[in-house]
């Protein structure tokens, strides 16, 4: 339901801006409203795998950041299409706790920690819609597709006995394809706000949102789910792959952005008094 | 410009969608399931029954093999809680085959359908509960027979997994009560306890399974 949702949005966003597209040409005195901005964006990341088939025990997201380039084009006070170019760090972090017993009268915990941390090339198009006219802050709300492409990371799975009754076994090394799709496509959505401040002649706007991003593509790799791999850490599991796997995140952004052009007035600028009307 | 922008973005997508996996080959992965919070054995089952089966023939441990087979084992009596002489004697051979199927569901469950050469149809149990580790496991569960009485059991079974079949099986159950009405005088009486091991220590793996044998009837857990 959640993902249908986030693909209509996006489907209706891009209706928006292919009509934005074939838009008559703009005179000179109304580029103001279609400003093309270019900066930086940075986020800082909860980022989680989620099961189809397992009820985790213990929520330990993994917080990491991700730091790039974005632009953004205004198509009308209301809309813009952006693109952020980040390189992001992912993955999540699993941890169990499960009494066990090793004898009809004695128990131990065991705790199985895995930690993925997958590191790639990560492109989103935000797809906003500004509320408000003449406010200080303008609130929006954005989807956007996100595709990211791994191209490294590690991970360090071990196994600890409460009561020591057995040694502490660890794995860890670097992430291969064996261990993860090598892309993947979420949607991400979310709600912001926009201020436009002003030093000296200067002007930028500064977004900060918080969205939600799920992944639309199983993240087991190809090769796990053939059950074509040698498993580690995982006992006698082997050839195993049960449901489907999902990265979802829940992220905190914070973008600059200078505009290239002028803004109008009333974009999202609080520096700005109200015009009054002409008499 | 803006249509350069977008040409040029989406011919990033589109060789970025091309390009081969950055990642390193390999072949090993990590799989990490949480595994169910299942009832612990003690808990569960009779303590007499855990007793009377021997606390070294249960294996122990959250990590049990995938058992995913159908075998048959012929019994040898092991002990009893019945007073003798009325009862079986040790090392006594049971003259019933028992048939049994454990198709793993998830690393802790099972469905187990079971059926003995003197029943027409047999019987299924979901879940089972699993423990062990490495090739060892165990297996427990109670289970309603459909036979005279319906009788209620407490049952557990041990073993090792092996390409022929599971080794060293051990089986045992209580029986808890009788859910029928129309119970025999003859019947076993309630709390008696039976644990067998296979004569020759392997049950052997045997294709059994048909779809017709099953009631078509999941039993409810008491």
């Amino acid at each position: 339901m959640r993902k249908r949702l986030l693909l209509l949005l996006m489907g209706l966003m891009s209706v928006v801006m292919v009509q934005a597209q074939f838009a008559k040409p703009l005179k000179k005195n109304e580029v103001q409203d279609r400003v093309f901005s270019i900066g930086v964006t940075g986020c800082f990341a909860a980022n989680d795998m989620i099961y189809s088939e397992v009820k985790k025990s213990l929520l330990s997201p993994m917080l990491a950041p991700s730091y790039g380039l974005a632009v953004e084009w205004n198509a009308s006070s209301h809309f813009s299409v952006g693109t952020d170019v980040s390189y992001a760090t992912r993955g999540g972090n699993e941890v169990f706790n499960i009494e066990c017993l090793t004898s009809y009268s004695t128990s131990t915990f065991v705790r199985e920690k895995y930690h993925l941390s997958l590191k790639g090339v990560e492109i989103r198009v935000p797809f906003t819609f500004y509320f408000g006219e003449k406010s200080r802050l303008r609130p929006y709300i954005f989807v956007a597709p996100r595709f990211c492409l791994w191209t490294g990371g590690n991970y360090h799975w071990e196994r600890t006995y409460e009561d020591g009754s057995a040694e502490p076994l660890v794995y860890e090394g670097e992430v291969t394809q064996a261990m993860i799709r090598p892309y993947d496509l979420s949607a991400v959505a979310g709600a912001g706000l926009c201020g436009h401040l002003k030093m000296r002649q200067i002007q930028f706007f500064v977004k900060f949102d918080l969205g939600y991003g799920h992944s639309l593509l199983n993240t087991f790799s190809q090769a796990e789910v053939d059950g074509d791999v040698s498993f580690q850490g995982w006992g006698n599991m082997d050839g195993v792959t049960i449901g489907k796997r999902f990265q979802q995140n829940l992220e905190a952004r914070l973008t600059l952005l200078v505009p290239l052009q002028k803004p109008a007035a009333d974009a999202c600028d609080f520096n700005q008094k109200p015009r009054r009307p002409k008499r | 410009m803006r249509q350069r922008i977008l040409k040029r973005f989406v011919m990033t997508i589109v060789v970025m969608l091309l390009l081969p996996s950055c990642l390193k080959e390999g072949d090993t992965t990590v799989l990490v399931q949480d595994p169910q919070m299942i009832p612990l054995i003690t808990d569960y089952l009779p303590e007499d029954l855990l007793l009377l089966f021997g606390e070294e023939n249960v294996h122990f441990g959250y990590r049990p093999p995938v058992v995913d087979m159908e075998f048959k084992s012929q019994h040898e009596f092991v002990a009893t809680n019945l007073e003798q002489p009325y009862g079986p004697q040790p090392g006594e051979h049971s003259p019933i085959t028992y048939f049994h199927k454990l198709s793993h569901q998830y690393f802790q469950e099972a469905d187990y359908a079971g059926m003995t050469s003197e029943e027409t149809r047999c019987h299924l149990v979901s879940p089972v509960y699993l423990m062990g580790n490495g090739n060892d496991f165990t297996v427990y569960y109670y289970e309603v027979l459909k036979t005279e009485g319906s009788p209620e059991h407490a049952v557990l079974m041990s073993g090792t997994l092996t390409e022929r079949g599971i080794k060293d099986f051990t089986y045992g159950y209580k029986i808890m009560g009788y859910k029928g009405t129309d119970v025999p005088n003859t019947a076993t009486p309630v709390n008696t306890i039976f644990i067998f091991r296979d004569w020759d220590g392997m049950a052997e793996k045997y294709s059994w399974f048909d779809d017709n044998l099953l009631n078509h009837q999941k039993l409810e857990e008491p």
